[in-house]
């Protein structure tokens, strides 16, 4: 195994090969908090690329209600049991310190294991293949929320009161990861699955796969799936002619992909971004998806500990208990929620551009505005300005302009009811 | 005259030590190395450079063959051990070109097979210590379950039984351990006595072994298939003792002129159960070696040991010598 | 003797032996443990496992052991010992091998189901490459047999046929009128099966054999030939807790990526199983060490296939003046290179020592 250096963890890791990147990275930033677990994107993937023979079970983007949700059933809770165990095995904490934050271990650094140095002398990384039962309910469990504590007439007066609620429950998002270190690619002994050098979109291939299902076993977040009719396995594929700006549609530039272009939530935002050569992200204060994750920070990888650089980011839900996301993902969520719940002037004018175009936005400009609103949030004075946030696509163009403040318009008073 | 030109053993010795550790050995572990352009071309040269030092070897053998079922029959005449020994060379020439098949196969597995207890019985019948019949008998009963756990399937094959031969595994694990107990005579046959820095030096490859079984068992496992036809099914430790031991013979031995040093690095170098007909030949040689241990270059023919007799010295005609 | 004198044989011999090498003249026979095919006229029995003929061939019994070189690895693999014959006419080459497995795993439809399936390989060089898969440089032929393979061949498998109480409105982009019957050879549009539509022979729609032929040249290279150059035949039946596998070819093969055969040659092979009902696939597989695989000639007494089999103690003593020449010919012949060894012998002993004898 090579050493690799990771800067989810902070720290450098094993893993089956050693660092090569691509020149872009295929990214997105999910807002958990905006979701309402329409499933229109997981319609979209499935009418775009798994509505045929044997793809049947296939959901390459579904949307989970967590904490009990899964599709897998249970997948993450299955995982992260092996990962325990190997830790108890190694007698070793899966702890963070992060006094060692800073620039190139932003969340600090992660003590434990991942599941690429628990995988053992046999294997690549941790893993096991969900049965077909576990797949076949892929909304299980949804809007499930935890126990009720109802007073006699059966209502909770603190179930939802901020900072945590007391019944929760949040809709999970979920594709393919795109990851940095996919434990697919190095789970196959074939070397059939590979990572795009344009833009880091990892893929099988058809050709080459022998549906050995080691990618099925050994990937983290159950992405890969496997395929009957074919006997062959099959991912989620970054809608490529979208990001490659093949479909007529885009003129020549990157377009969302499906799921991400059809959120009538407007939680998603999906972009290249571009990396150095030593894997670090190019320094872009103005690309959107630079500024939500590595700027502000609040945007946070899933289950970071996996070890994999995920490169799906998510705003955490502010309402849910903070134990369970540090453990969903990562240290860091405390500051994103606190970032969140009150944001800068730049943070909130790029939430704005979540969902305006099918185009990728490569660049923003804000224009600043006049002050809207003084008020408080969590105890400290906040300040709303009517800024003016610009987005342009890869050929610089314009695509996007929206203001913080929605403009409105109002009926005359004597067409009030007419239609 | 001798039962070996004085420079044979020698030059077969080095020969063969050389083409089990180039290609048989370091060239077969480039399986586990990084696929460099340096790393290739290193390996390619390794490959042709052990390729010659294989065919030298070989040639070395059918000689040292040759001359050793001369010997024989000069000092034995037509019943003694050169019978068998002469005609497996040709045969075992012959295979280059008619393959050996049916009984021709048996034929030539059985005169190994006797070639191989003649020379026993040539050690346990010699004037040689009791620690030196008993090391050669060791050496001589391991290659007799080897040849026999070769000879079987071509016997079943020759009478076209279905088969498949009992006893195959069994042989073989049998002959292994027989080849792991072997240089513990051996070292008590040649080499008590040796020095602290004998053991010292021998040492550096049981450990290099035990090193390389603890960091990579599966790795050691393949390279030791490979490079000596032993499986490890006993626990390691054993082996690596084994090594040391017979490492100190051989350094012993060397130190002292005999050929007996040569002869183990010919046991060594020629396998457990071998592929190949020059490779089974190395232990048949050794094994004549080891029944004339101190037999030192240059001797007079009058001097060396006259082991050749003991066995056979009732059925041959007087004054065949 | 002279030190030059020494220097110069020393130097002859080096010569001799870069010659030999670079002429590729042996000098050395292979003695290992080989499987030895029995030379038959007439139909080989490729699709009956219980042929009288098989009896024609002597087993042997082959040891596996866990691949454990490179990952994944799976240390507690279940086949230990696979029991192989060989049969072959002028023209074509039959293997059987046998092992015990108490599963019948012959489906790959559902993400947990893993076949049952057994692979011989060949060096397409002289010489033997590492015994798993091959080395750079070093490239084998692989016949892979699919549990699943011979069963599509029956009836090809698919969801229903592991889902039988499934529903589906359409399967869009299928030429099909019953959704439920829709089989790759229904898409009009193949790009829907994308693993059929780059070649794999995994998605198949029709399958000829069950057994694929494969090149590899190291891990992970494992590449299958193109479809035209599928060649190998094949039949697998379970019963009784054990598999009964035959692989057929023609001896020869016009591919530079397949191996070929002739009489009397020795040839190197290696054997490989899996157990689906334990997970195996891929490198996490039992693997044997190179055997020999040689081919009779034609010419000792090839078995008829109408002949009944011999008993074993009347093969033991062939009464046919063809076999008793077998039996004394090479005695013969040994005799007599034993005269000539021994004339050489002493012609030379006359020439080299006159001056020792008394």
């Amino acid at each position: 195994m090579a050493e690799v250096y990771n800067w989810h963890l902070g720290r450098s890791m094993a893993y089956a090969f050693p660092e090569a990147h691509p020149q872009k990275q295929f990214a997105a930033v999910f807002n958990i908090n905006r979701c309402i677990g329409c499933q229109t994107c997981t319609g979209a993937c499935k009418a775009t690329w798994t509505f045929s023979r044997g793809q049947e079970y296939m959901w390459w983007n579904n949307v989970e209600s967590k904490p009990y949700g899964g599709y897998p059933q249970h997948w993450d809770i299955h995982i992260l049991q092996r990962l325990d165990e190997a830790h108890q095995a190694a007698g070793k904490q899966a702890e963070w310190d992060q006094a060692q934050a800073g620039e190139s271990a932003p969340y600090g650094v992660y003590q434990g294991l991942t599941i690429t140095e628990a995988a053992g002398a046999e294997q690549q990384a941790l893993g096991y293949i969900p049965p077909d039962t576990e797949w076949r309910a892929p909304n299980f469990y949804e809007d499930t929320s935890t126990g009720y504590q109802g007073d006699r007439l059966g209502i909770s007066t603190a179930g939802a009161s901020l900072p945590e609620h007391q019944t929760w429950f949040f809709y999970l998002q979920r594709l393919c990861n795109h990851c940095t270190y996919p434990a697919c690619a190095a789970a196959c002994p074939r070397k059939a699955i590979y990572k795009r050098p344009e833009d880091g979109i990892v893929l099988i291939d058809q050709a080459r796969c022998r549906g050995y299902r080691k990618c099925v076993e050994q990937c983290p977040y159950k992405k890969s799936m496997y395929r009957g009719t074919t006997r062959t396995s099959e991912k989620c594929v970054a809608c490529y002619p979208r990001v490659e700006g093949s479909d007529p549609l885009s003129e020549g530039v990157p377009m969302e992909t499906r799921c991400m272009a059809v959120c009538p939530g407007k939680i998603r935002l999906n972009g290249l971004v571009d990396i150095a050569a030593d894997g670090s992200w190019a320094e872009a204060p103005n690309h959107p998806l630079y500024h939500l994750i590595k700027i502000e920070k609040a945007a946070l990888p899933l289950y970071p500990q996996f070890g994999t650089e995920p490169n799906i980011y998510y705003i955490p839900p502010r309402w849910a208990p903070r134990p369970y996301l540090r453990q969903m993902f990562g240290p860091g969520v405390d500051e994103a929620i606190a970032r969140y719940a009150a944001p800068s002037r730049q943070l909130l004018a790029v939430l704005q551009l979540f969902r305006t175009t099918q185009r990728m936005i490569f660049r923003f400009e804000i224009e600043e505005g006049p002050l809207v609103l003084e008020t408080e949030v969590n105890g400290q004075p906040w300040q709303m300005f009517n800024d003016t946030v610009i987005g342009f696509d890869a050929k610089n163009r314009e695509v996007a302009r929206l203001s913080v403040v929605e403009p409105i318009h109002e009926r005359p008073a004597e067409r009030l009811n007419s239609i | 005259m001798n039962v070996f030109p004085r420079d044979l053993p020698r030059w077969l010795g080095l020969a063969a030590l050389l083409d089990w550790l180039l290609p048989r050995t370091l060239a077969r572990s480039a399986i586990f190395m990084p696929k460099a352009p340096v790393v290739i071309g290193l390996y390619e040269a390794f490959g042709l450079v052990g390729q010659i030092v294989a065919t030298l070897s070989a040639l070395l053998a059918l000689t040292a063959l040759a001359w050793s079922a001369w010997h024989a029959w000069r000092s034995a005449g037509w019943f003694g051990s050169g019978l068998p020994a002469a005609s497996l060379l040709l045969l075992s020439l012959a295979f280059v070109v008619v393959p050996p098949a049916g009984w021709l196969a048996v034929t030539y597995q059985s005169l190994l097979l006797g070639a191989i207890a003649l020379a026993g019985l040539q050690i346990l019948g010699s004037g040689l210590s009791r620690d030196q019949k008993t090391a050669g008998g060791l050496a001589a009963l391991a290659l007799a379950l080897s040849a026999l756990y070769q000879a079987i399937p071509a016997l079943y094959a020759a009478l076209r039984w279905p088969g498949p031969p009992p006893l195959a595994a069994w042989l073989f694990d049998a002959g292994e351990l027989v080849v792991v107990v072997c240089p513990a005579a051996l070292w008590q046959a040649y080499g008590r006595g040796a020095g602290r820095g004998m053991w010292l030096l021998a040492a550096v490859p049981a450990l290099v072994f035990a090193a390389l079984r603890l960091a990579n068992p599966a790795l050691t496992g393949i390279l030791a298939i490979w490079s000596t036809g032993l499986t490890l099914y006993l626990p390691w430790p054993l082996y690596a003792l084994s090594l040391w031991l017979a490492g100190v013979a051989v350094l012993a031995s060397l130190r002292r002129g005999e050929w007996a040093g040569w002869a183990l690095l010919m046991l060594m170098a020629g396998g457990y159960a071998p592929q190949l007909s020059t490779q089974a030949f190395l232990g048949l040689i050794a094994l004549r070696l080891l029944a004339a241990p101190k037999a030192r270059a240059g001797l007079p023919a009058s001097e060396a040991p006259a082991v050749y007799r003991a066995p056979v010295e009732a059925a041959q005609p007087a004054g065949a010598r | 003797m002279h030190k030059r004198s020494r220097w110069l044989g020393g130097l002859i011999l080096l010569g001799l032996a870069a010659t030999l090498t670079f002429f590729r003249i042996p000098l050395a026979s292979s003695q290992g443990l080989t499987l030895r095919s029995a030379p038959v006229t007439g139909a080989l029995p490729v699709s009956d496992p219980g042929s009288a003929l098989w009896l024609e061939a002597t087993a042997i019994e082959v040891p596996l052991s866990a691949q454990n070189v490179t990952r994944p690895m799976l240390p507690d693999t279940r086949v230990k010992t696979v029991t192989a014959r060989a049969l072959h006419t002028d023209s074509q080459l039959a293997i059987m091998v046998e092992w015990a497995d108490e599963t019948h795993d012959d489906s790959m439809i559902r993400v947990q189901d893993f076949r049952d399936a057994v692979a011989l390989q060949f060096p397409l060089a002289a010489g033997q490459p590492f015994f798993c898969m091959g080395q750079q440089g070093g490239n084998v032929n692989i016949w892979h047999w699919k549990a699943d393979w011979q069963a599509d061949i029956a009836a090809r498998a698919d969801m229903n046929t592991l889902y039988p109480s499934m529903h589906v409105d359409q399967y869009p982009f299928t030429a099909a009128v019953d959704p439920l019957a829709v089989a790759p050879a229904d898409y009009v549009d193949p790009n829907y099966l994308p693993a059929l539509a780059s070649g794999n022979l995994f998605a198949s729609a029709t399958r000829a054999s069950p057994v694929e032929d494969l090149i590899a040249g190291g891990f992970g290279s494992l590449t299958a030939q193109a479809a035209e150059g599928q060649n190998v035949q094949g039949y697998g039946a379970w019963a009784d807790g054990a598999w009964r596998v035959i692989f057929a070819r023609d001896l020869t093969s016009s591919e530079a990526e397949d191996v070929t055969f002739a009489a009397g040659q020795v040839y190197s092979m290696s054997f490989a199983a899996w157990d689906g009902a334990n997970g195996e696939r891929n490198g996490q597989k039992s693997t044997s060490q190179w055997v020999g695989l040689q081919l009779g000639a034609q010419t000792d007494g090839a078995a008829q296939p109408d002949q009944p089999r011999p008993s074993q103690s009347s093969a033991a003593a062939p009464s046919d003046p063809l076999g008793m020449l077998y039996v004394f010919g090479p005695m013969v012949l040994v005799a007599g290179l034993i005269m000539a060894l021994a004339g050489g012998a002493l012609a030379l002993s006359a020439l080299l020592r006159p001056k020792d004898r008394p």
